[in-house]
């Protein structure tokens, strides 16, 4: 529906809400969040705002082929801890929040296959294993599963509604602000508790084929989570971890696709130009083909830095059955993959498919980053809850665990809301932010043609103003070049990482200079808001490391060594006074004992087959 | 991978205010152009190839074509939604064809 | 679901019949060993009252859930199996006779073969089925008429004389429609005062009419049995205090005060307010009894209607735009309602002898204008011939006609006109000419005598025909009704003239069609006892009409955009939902949904997914295509049953299942049937303007072609999906039709996807 667009913040309308359960995002963890709390509770009065359609937003768009956190037979949740540890190179990392996630695991799991997606499975009728914890499944409708078993709660589904800041009440948050994307309204939604699921940041790098025309948005992450979780909660002063400890995989190249499927599905191994096995050659005391992810996503990139690219997975040994059982596989997660290799007129049986790292994102179901929380995944300020990607200290969630964390989140925002009312926040702070909100819009309403543009050109360049697009591209290349992106094989020094702070608070100050002629460019505008705030806290993080504990994820070329002393988490917080982001360090608690980089497995990789 | 929208083959959804394709767009790319009553994509390079527009479309008038910066012209991606199950068709740049059906909800 | 299901296969040899072909022997030993199923029993004579009860004690003895009846056609014998101990609705039939023994009977192994694999599915259909039971909702026993002539009057009188209330409303002050206005009106000539007057006095003497006139209807909502009308009327100014002194009239300088004639109802005048001069009183303060009231307001009426009944009649087509006639252009040239209201006001209407020309089909049979014969033109031009030639049989009358179309009796009067000197030229006139003032002059090429005629007259009557009204052009997005082409109200002309595609809401009078009064007057009768029979039947709903998936729906609103009823309204949640009343459960809707996301209680999308899962598609061996076709229950199925009765050969690589109508065919379904490795599919409807659920058909065969159009976009052969039209006695055609299929099939290979 075209609206006419406001031409003042007055002319906007305001819908208020009042919810006992407010989810921010209604993504995979997000619908978990909303069904447990309602089975918990069948009176609760839950909210969900979605930026999409939940039927299929979020990163589960396309579908998925395979849960990677499965405990299977032989297995149990501290083996899975331990594992998720070794594979981050002994940490650090929340060993209490991925027990308790741990042991809810495949429950979760187990409902998915309740709710109707097909799960492969062996001539023992058991889920088949393609790795030590990944199942396969046909999941092109797993997000539609989900989304109608969230609906058969009958929560109060805000479809097209984007959040755009929490409010809060002196120190406790109170609910969340946002707008219509269809309807053009400010909503504002109280809540006794507050989950934010919003799925984790891409798009704060610019990503290798992002020059094409119509390329722009090929990464492996959805582009259109922005980290606007991770923002809203930097703005309202929460404490952040591991913000240093980007994703950056090795994906397949240039279709930034994911290769996992390949590699661990298939036992694709890595080779080089010269037909080198690289983890075998290069990184056999690491682990060879078990080294620690961030090894496996570095190794390319030090590949071809070397000159020693291109670099590949090898499927050359797979039979017609299994290329076809791999493409399969990914229909169901990103179907376009099978569209690139049609498109190439590549036989993955004759060629080898070529690999590179991708640029980096920040997501807290890979790695750690993302929000401080306890074990009932309330952030450092009361009655703010993080739920899957966006909530930091455990990596390694995957589908299966940010299912689990969304269940947790649930039960702590349940026990929480049982002991609180609702808040009453000041109407300055919700005056101030629908400004904020939707200045840019009436700004582009208002704008004069100042320049010649013919018809048939973009309208927007008459205006005297920054779009939203091109900030963001300015902004991408920044961090790509000074903060370690795939054109700089992620590598960075201090000196670059302080002129990206530089820049981006340079940016964020221009801001105001943003404008958007419609509801979709007002979307873009504050996509690259949030990005730039999500991004200052990330680069503060880079900086904080000074060291290399997991080269590729965070590669100083300054302090090239791990530092012994930084066997700590790195948390941030913006101090609301001052306006500055602070660091602080919190010690590593060991809870499992044991050698930290190792994770025994109780049945051999090698005897398990595709 | 941008979709493109057949003209042809679109029908708006019968000029409902919001075509099937921009509902469930997870970019708010997808929306009907109200002059021609066709829906298309409003930016090609923003499109994030989930296909849930392809896969949707009644009357089939979505095709995803990939950049050119990935892949040369004429490969073919073609879903075929069944109630249960779901057929591609891929067809590559020589003409090759496969075809894959499996299932994508469990019986009741 | 599934396993835990107990069901009982009952198969009939038909006495050797079915057995003489099937070996039934066979089928029911692999029966008995499918997952649930409890007992199997072969029987000679199934539908005996032996058989019935062997089946009614097995429900009771095993508990069974399901029943399977692999006998003769559905729609024979439905009587005797409606009683089996269960409800009907978890009881399936598989036509192993018409559509497999009588059908298949040169070769008896594939037969089995086929009738093997259609137990397989409709045990599979069964097993989902849900036993409805049936909803009584019983009709508000009264009828709004819309529209205060001739029709709407006799249809008001008939259901109001038996004892049901009846709303009539007028548009106009006044009842009695375009007929008051007559001179006189045919076979009889009668003036319509009298005719009328018997109407009027039925209904002064009838307390169930309610009669609101200057009323039009606001808004009509709620569904059959149930309707809710907003009425307003607009005021009259006048109350029925009057007395009929006439003293208003004379004292009107406006002329704004329409009296009534003798024999008008309501018998007191109207004011048309419109006409009035700027704070005139003068009526209002002449009337001796206080009867005006020049401050009244519109009242806003509230009524329940059980049932509607349209009487909008017809408008007279205005000749204006044929320029060559001369209309409003030249003097002396009227249409027949204007030499009707001349003839009434003079009698003798002309002081000496004169010659008028009737010209016919002004307007009529004019593919530039009404496309129709309008029925009653000729009739009507005879009538004004008799009458100028009974006040004086000096007058020189002509009519110029196309065709003269007086049917039945009429003829006589015909004959009469003739007698009575009214010359008939075979020929329509050009360019009509004011030769002189007062005189009309033109030429016209006598077809009959092969000549020219050059003629001047002192009179031409331009023989107009009938238009819909546009209170029937008003009503339709408030009713939901359909109008055809030329917008008169669409009905099933040959069978059921009196119904609209709308339950409970029948059509009267020349709304319908062109007619004359007499017609009208039956046709009001046909409507009165429509809407009778709808008040009498406690309307017996079974609940299957068509349930929508509001987990799935996001409501792109197309079930209610192609709903050939309109039956679909938005629950308190936004979504579609069909009304149970105005539904006729054809299951458009079911094949139009995107999502899959809607399905009839007697046929679900889960179930024909299922069947589909348990169709065996290489029931005759990996190597022989095979067709599954989706048959609609009026037309294609009865045809394809018809070859069995005939018994009429075809190859047994067709397997039939039943639909409502082709339009309950979703796509999601066929493009599970072809991923399945089904060879080829069939959906068989009725011809496009007969579908019993008017473009279930048409829409069918669009969506086929889609499907085709994406299969050939997928490198499959778009053949393999067809869309044919079936008319129930096309029973050889459609054998002519499966045996090329198969042929073609085997030619095309198998389909690529029957891994």
């Amino acid at each position: 529906m075209k609206k006419s667009l406001p031409k003042t913040i007055k002319d906007v309308e305001e819908v208020r809400i009042e919810t006992d359960l407010l989810i921010i995002g209604g993504g995979n963890s997000g619908c978990f969040v909303a069904i447990e709390a309602k089975e918990k509770n069948p009176n609760l009065d839950v909210t969900i705002m979605e930026k999409a359609h939940i039927d299929r937003s979020g990163a589960l768009a396309a579908g998925m082929d395979a849960i990677n956190t499965y405990i299977g037979e032989g297995e149990t949740p501290e083996t899975i801890v331990a594992w998720s540890r070794a594979q981050v190179g002994g940490g650090p990392l929340r060993e209490d929040l991925a027990l308790s996630n741990a042991n809810i695991l495949n429950e979760c799991v187990e409902s998915l296959e309740k709710w109707g997606v097909p799960f492969k499975k062996d001539e023992k009728g058991r889920y088949k294993r393609r790795g030590r914890f990944d199942i396969s499944i046909h999941g092109e409708q797993l997000k539609p599963v989900i989304a109608e078993k969230t609906k058969s709660y009958n929560p109060r589904i805000l479809n097209r509604v984007a959040a755009t800041n929490l409010i809060k009440e002196g120190d406790r948050v109170v609910g969340a602000m946002g707008f219509g994307i269809r309807d053009g309204k400010f909503y504002v939604i109280k809540a006794k508790a507050t989950v934010v699921s919003t799925g984790g940041a891409a798009g704060l790098y610019r990503s290798a084929t992002n020059d094409g025309t119509t390329s722009h948005h090929q990464m492996w992450m959805c582009p259109f989570n922005v980290g606007t979780g991770y923002a809203m909660g930097v703005r309202a002063g929460a404490e952040f971890t591991l913000m240093e400890q980007r994703w950056c995989a090795a994906r397949v190249k240039d279709f930034t696709g994911p290769v996992d499927t390949i590699s661990v599905g298939y036992k694709a191994r890595m080779i080089n130009s010269k037909g080198e096995l690289i983890l075998q050659e290069r990184y056999a005391h690491l682990g060879g083909d078990t080294a620690p992810r961030y090894i496996r996503a570095n190794a390319p990139m030090s590949e071809w830095s070397d000159g020693r690219g291109p670099t590949y997975v090898d499927t050359r040994h797979l039979s017609p059955e299994q290329v076809k059982d791999l493409k399969i596989d990914y229909l169901n997660e990103r179907p376009t993959y099978v569209l690139f290799l049609a498109a190439r007129g590549q036989d993955p049986a004759k060629e080898p498919l070529e690999i590179y790292g991708s640029d980096p994102y920040i997501v807290g179901g890979h790695t750690a980053s993302g929000y401080w929380v306890d074990t009932d995944r309330m952030a450092t300020i009361p009655g703010l809850f993080a739920a899957g990607e966006c909530a930091g200290g455990m990596p390694n969630k995957f589908v299966g665990g940010c299912a689990a964390e969304g269940v947790l989140a649930a039960r702590g925002a349940l026990k929480y809301i049982s002991s609180v009312r609702h808040g009453d926040p000041d109407e300055n702070q919700i005056a101030a932010e629908k400004e904020r909100v939707f200045f840019p819009l009436v700004r582009g309403s208002g704008m004069e043609a100042k320049y010649n543009i013919p018809a048939g050109q973009d309208p927007r360049w008459q205006y005297d103003g920054v779009t939203p697009e091109e900030m963001e591209e300015r902004f991408q290349r920044l961090m790509d070049e000074y903060a370690g992106g795939v054109g700089q094989f992620f590598k960075f020094n201090e000196e670059q990482l302080n002129y990206a702070i530089k820049h981006i608070k340079m940016m964020r100050d221009q801001v105001n200079r943003l404008f958007a002629t419609d509801l979709h460019d007002l979307v873009l505008v504050h996509d690259v808001i949030d990005r730039l705030d999500v991004a200052e806290v990330v680069v503060m993080h880079l900086r904080e490391r000074r060291e290399t504990r997991w080269p590729g994820w965070q590669t100083r070329t300054d302090y090239p060594d791990v530092d012994p002393n930084l066997d700590c988490f790195i948390n941030s917080r913006k101090n609301l006074k001052a306006g500055e982001i602070e660091m602080i360090k919190r010690p590593y608690e060991q809870i499992l004992p044991g050698d930290r980089t190792k994770a025994p497995s109780p049945i051999p990789l090698s005897a398990e087959k595709a | 991978m941008p979709p493109y929208v057949v003209k042809d083959k679109c029908d708006g959804c019968k000029g409902k205010e919001e075509p099937l394709c921009e509902q469930i767009c997870i970019g708010d790319l997808m929306t009907l152009d109200t002059e021609t009553g066709k829906a298309y994509c409003r930016s090609l390079r923003d499109c994030w190839d989930c296909m849930s527009c392809t896969k949707l479309c009644p009357k089939g008038a979505i095709e995803q074509r990939i950049p050119y910066q990935l892949g040369y012209h004429g490969a073919k991606l073609i879903p075929m939604m069944g109630t249960d199950s779901i057929t591609w068709t891929c067809v590559d740049i020589n003409g090759k064809v496969e075809r894959f059906t499996y299932r994508t909800r469990n019986k009741k | 679901m599934g396993n835990d299901i107990k069901t009982g296969i009952y198969l009939c040899t038909c006495n050797g019949e079915i057995d003489k072909v099937i070996d039934v022997d066979s089928l029911a030993k692999e029966a008995s060993e499918w997952p649930g199923i409890i007992t199997v029993h072969k029987d000679a004579f199934l539908c005996s009252d032996d058989a019935i009860r062997k089946v009614r004690e097995d429900v009771k003895e095993f508990g069974l859930d399901r029943i399977l009846i692999a006998a003769c056609s559905p729609f024979f014998k439905a009587e005797e199996f409606s009683g089996l101990g269960i409800n009907k609705y978890l009881v399936e039939r598989v036509n192993i006779r018409e559509q497999c023994s009588r059908v298949h009977s040169n070769d008896p192994e594939n037969a089995t073969k086929k009738a093997k694999a259609m137990l397989r599915v409709f045990l599979e259909k069964v097993k989902y089925s849900h036993p409805l039971q049936l909803l009584q909702l019983p009709s508000l026993r009264s009828a709004l008429v819309i529209g205060g002539g001739v029709a709407g009057i006799n249809a008001s009188i008939d259901i109001a004389g038996t004892d049901n209330e009846v709303f009539l409303i007028e548009k106009n002050p006044f009842l009695g429609g375009r007929v008051a206005g007559f001179h006189k009106y045919f076979p009889r000539m009668c003036p319509p005062s009298c005719g009328l007057e018997l109407m009027f006095s039925k209904i002064k003497s009838n307390p169930n009419v309610h009669v609101l006139t200057s009323s039009e209807i606001d808004t009509i909502s709620g569904s059959p049995g149930n309707f809710e009308v907003l009425i307003r009327t607009s005021p009259r100014y006048v109350n029925e205090v009057c007395v009929l002194c006439g003293k208003c009239l004379e004292v009107c300088p406006q002329n704004a005060v329409v009296y009534p004639e003798g024999f008008s109802y309501p018998g007191i005048p109207a004011i048309n307010r419109e006409l009035c001069a700027v704070d005139c009183n003068k009526c209002a303060e002449i009337c001796p009894v206080d009867a005006i009231d020049l401050d009244e307001d519109v009242k806003v009426n509230n009524i329940k209607a059980g049932a509607i009944v349209l009487a909008t009649g017809w408008e007279p087509f205005d000749p204006a735009p044929i320029t060559e006639l001369g209309y409003g252009r030249l003097e002396n040239v009227v249409t027949n309602m204007e030499f009707e209201r001349i003839a009434k006001k003079q009698k003798t209407f002309f002081d000496k002898p004169k010659r008028v020309a009737f010209i016919q089909c002004v307007g009529s049979r004019d593919e530039r204008y009404l496309s129709y014969c309008s029925d009653v033109c000729c009739m009507v031009s005879i009538k004004q011939a008799l009458f100028l030639k009974e006040t004086n049989p000096d007058n020189e009358v002509y009519i110029f006609y196309n065709d003269i179309r007086t049917p039945g009796e009429y003829e006589e009067l015909y004959q009469k006109a003739r007698k009575a000197g009214v010359i008939f030229i075979k020929g329509i006139p050009s360019e009509l000419k004011q030769s002189e003032p007062g005189k009309i002059s033109f030429s016209v090429f006598d077809t009959v005598a092969g000549e020219r005629l050059d003629i001047t007259t002192d009179m031409v009557v331009l023989a107009t025909g009938m238009k819909p009204s546009q209170g029937t052009i008003d009503l339709k997005d408030k009713i939901g009704i359909a109008l055809n082409k030329n917008n008169f109200i669409e009905s099933h002309i040959q069978c059921y003239p009196q119904d609209t595609q709308r339950n409970a809401v029948f059509s009267a009078g020349c709304c319908r069609a062109p007619m004359d009064v007499s017609r009208s007057i039956e046709s009001a009768g046909t409507a009165a006892i429509k809407t009778l029979r709808f008040f009498n039947n406690c309307i017996e709903i079974t609940p299957d009409n068509p349930i929508v998936n509001t987990l799935k729906c996001d409501v792109c609103k197309r079930c209610i955009e192609e709903c050939p009823f309109k039956a679909y309204f938005f629950d308190e949640k936004g979504f579609p939902k069909s009304d149970i009343m105005k539904c006729r459960r054809c299951g458009v809707c079911m094949g139009g949904c995107p999502l899959a996301a809607i399905s009839l209680g007697e046929l679900s999308i889960e179930q024909l997914s299922e069947m589909i899962d348990a169709f065996d598609r290489a029931y005759l061996g990996e190597d022989e295509p095979v067709i599954l076709g989706f048959l609609c229950k009026n037309d294609a199925y009865r045809a394809v049953d018809d070859a069995g009765l005939k018994g009429i050969k075809y190859p047994p690589n067709f397997l039939g299942i039943m639909v409502p109508c082709a339009g309950a065919v979703n796509g999601a379904i066929i493009a599970k049937t072809i991923s399945a490795g089904v060879d080829g599919i069939i959906v068989a409807g009725c011809p496009d303007n007969q579908c019993h659920y008017v473009q279930g058909s048409r829409l069918a065969k669009a969506r086929l072609t889609d499907i085709s159009n994406k299969l050939r976009e997928m490198y499959l052969e778009p053949e393999r999906v067809r869309f044919i039209s079936i008319s129930r006695d096309e029973s050889e055609r459609f054998t002519e039709i499966v045996k090329e299929y198969v042929e073609e099939l085997k030619k095309m290979g198998r389909n690529p996807l029957r891994i």
